[in-house]
């Protein structure tokens, strides 16, 4: 599973390290560092994948299921 | 209260209706009124306010919120579509926004949050010793005006002494705003540009910790390679106060009347605080009070509409934010709805600079509140009253055993 986190979309919000602490971190400005990048979602963390996209008021955040 | 008059035609054959918001009512009354209205028209034109645009979908708001090269912040005043004075960052639109607004999301991060967490807990605390044990209180004067104004100056090392004078520009500005006193809002607003002026000349003098400090900061900052000259200064000072003081005392008022008029979740809540942060977010769907508008910057069909350039859209966040295609049992309070992706602060670029701050004052509030003052109700039988535009209640008395 990937998580992707589009730059143009992500206005800094912060839910999603908030509700998924684990995924995501926030950098100085409170944008989430991800922002921009797609990376593997680490084994046990798929539940707060789901959560982070499902929570994203921007619809930023998107997964891609599979391998 | 909203209220619909007759159901006309309107540009390109749309629904005209006059949807009044500026109007007051009973406590959440605009919002349930938008319940039926949203049903029944994605989007229509209001013959109010020299005729407008509204958007009442959370798809479309939020879209719309995001596409600030069509609707443009140029105007966020549905009745002024050509303002002779500009809100700094509020009417600008990219890239132009960004060089102002990127000075302000550090300065509001979730790390200078944690910073003024622990004052902010002292100050909940004296505000409610003052009152505790008359058993009773007006919660809009003694607590929800107050305190999030002391945080806000703490948290942006202005003396929090001031905070009476604040309370009151405050009340100005929106009283005038919504028709009370036109006069006292624009006497306001000179006090307030007097008061800033004054607080740049004395940072000028003797400039603080450029960390804490947000009048030195912005001394300090350079747009396009520049210091930011004295008259957008003044302006970037008067809009942080105009953006942040009337809201977070709105979203507490709203949040106690909820918490007042439904003793279980109440209970929940006092039980179990952890419950605290995700009842935040739902309070603030629930009631997601600020109507933005934008100026359209081209011609557009949206939501079935001709839309023309130079038009006004007006989007209240409340409307999306209760949509039922967008959040399950919508009309509906869960305290621990999760998730839940309300746009209550906004989407876009121009999201709330100070969300994260709003959102722990209020969890300062809920917390320490909740654990002085774990009963309380209503001490009035008059039905409370909400004021229109940017709603909020302007009265709400507690009392408690």
């Amino acid at each position: 599973m990937r998580i992707a986190v589009d730059a143009d979309l992500c206005s800094g919000q912060g839910r999603c390290y908030s509700v998924s602490p684990d995924l995501f971190t926030p950098d100085d400005e409170g944008f989430v560092e991800q922002r921009g990048t797609e990376f593997e979602v680490p084994a046990g963390l798929e539940d707060q994948a789901r959560l982070a996209v499902a929570s994203c008021p921007e619809g930023a955040i998107s997964l891609t299921e599979g391998s | 209260m909203v209220t619909e008059h007759q159901v006309g035609t309107g540009p390109g054959g749309c629904p005209a209706l006059s949807v009044d918001i500026g109007q007051p009512g009973p406590i959440n009354s605009h919002f349930e009124a938008w319940d039926a209205l949203r049903e029944q028209y994605p989007a229509f034109w209001s013959d109010l306010y020299g005729g407008h645009w509204v958007v009442t979908r959370f798809d479309a708001i939020r879209h719309a919120l995001q596409e600030p090269s069509t609707f443009s912040n140029r105007s966020t005043i549905v009745s002024d579509p050509d303002p002779e004075y500009t809100f700094i960052p509020t009417f600008l639109d990219p890239p132009e926004h960004g060089k102002y607004r990127k000075l302000y999301n550090a300065r509001f991060s979730p790390a200078m949050v944690t910073r003024v967490t622990s004052a902010a807990r002292e100050a909940a605390n004296e505000y409610i010793d003052a009152f505790v044990d008359d058993g009773r209180c007006d919660f809009m004067t003694a607590f929800a005006d107050p305190f999030p104004t002391n945080v806000f100056l703490n948290a942006i090392n202005l003396p929090t002494e001031d905070t009476p004078l604040f309370v009151a520009w405050v009340h100005a500005v929106f009283g005038g705003l919504s028709g009370t006193d036109p006069d006292a809002g624009v006497r306001a607003q000179a006090e307030m540009r007097d008061y800033f002026k004054e607080m740049f000349d004395r940072r000028r003098a003797e400039p603080q910790d450029l960390e804490v400090d947000i009048l030195t900061y912005l001394l300090s900052a350079e747009v396009d390679g520049e210091p930011i000259r004295e008259e957008n200064l003044l302006n970037m000072a008067v809009v942080l106060v105009l953006a942040g003081l009337d809201t977070t005392k709105s979203q507490l008022g709203y949040n106690f009347h909820y918490l007042a008029t439904h003793p279980d979740d109440r209970r929940r809540i006092v039980d179990d605080p952890a419950l605290i942060p995700s009842a935040i977010e739902e309070l603030l769907r629930y009631h997601a009070f600020v109507p933005p508008a934008r100026k359209l910057a081209h011609d557009v069909e949206y939501e079935g509409c001709p839309m023309k350039k130079g038009q006004m859209v007006l989007m209240p966040l409340w409307s999306a934010t209760r949509d039922p295609r967008a959040f399950e049992d919508a009309g509906t309070v869960r305290l621990d709805r999760n998730p839940n992706r309300h746009i209550a602060f906004g989407a876009g670029p121009h999201r709330c600079a100070g969300a994260h701050l709003a959102r722990r004052e209020l969890l300062v509030a809920m917390e320490e509140w909740h654990k002085r003052i774990p009963d309380y109700h209503l001490d009035t039988d008059e039905k409370i009253m909400e004021h229109g535009w940017q709603c909020g209640p302007d009265s709400l008395p507690l009392a408690w055993p």
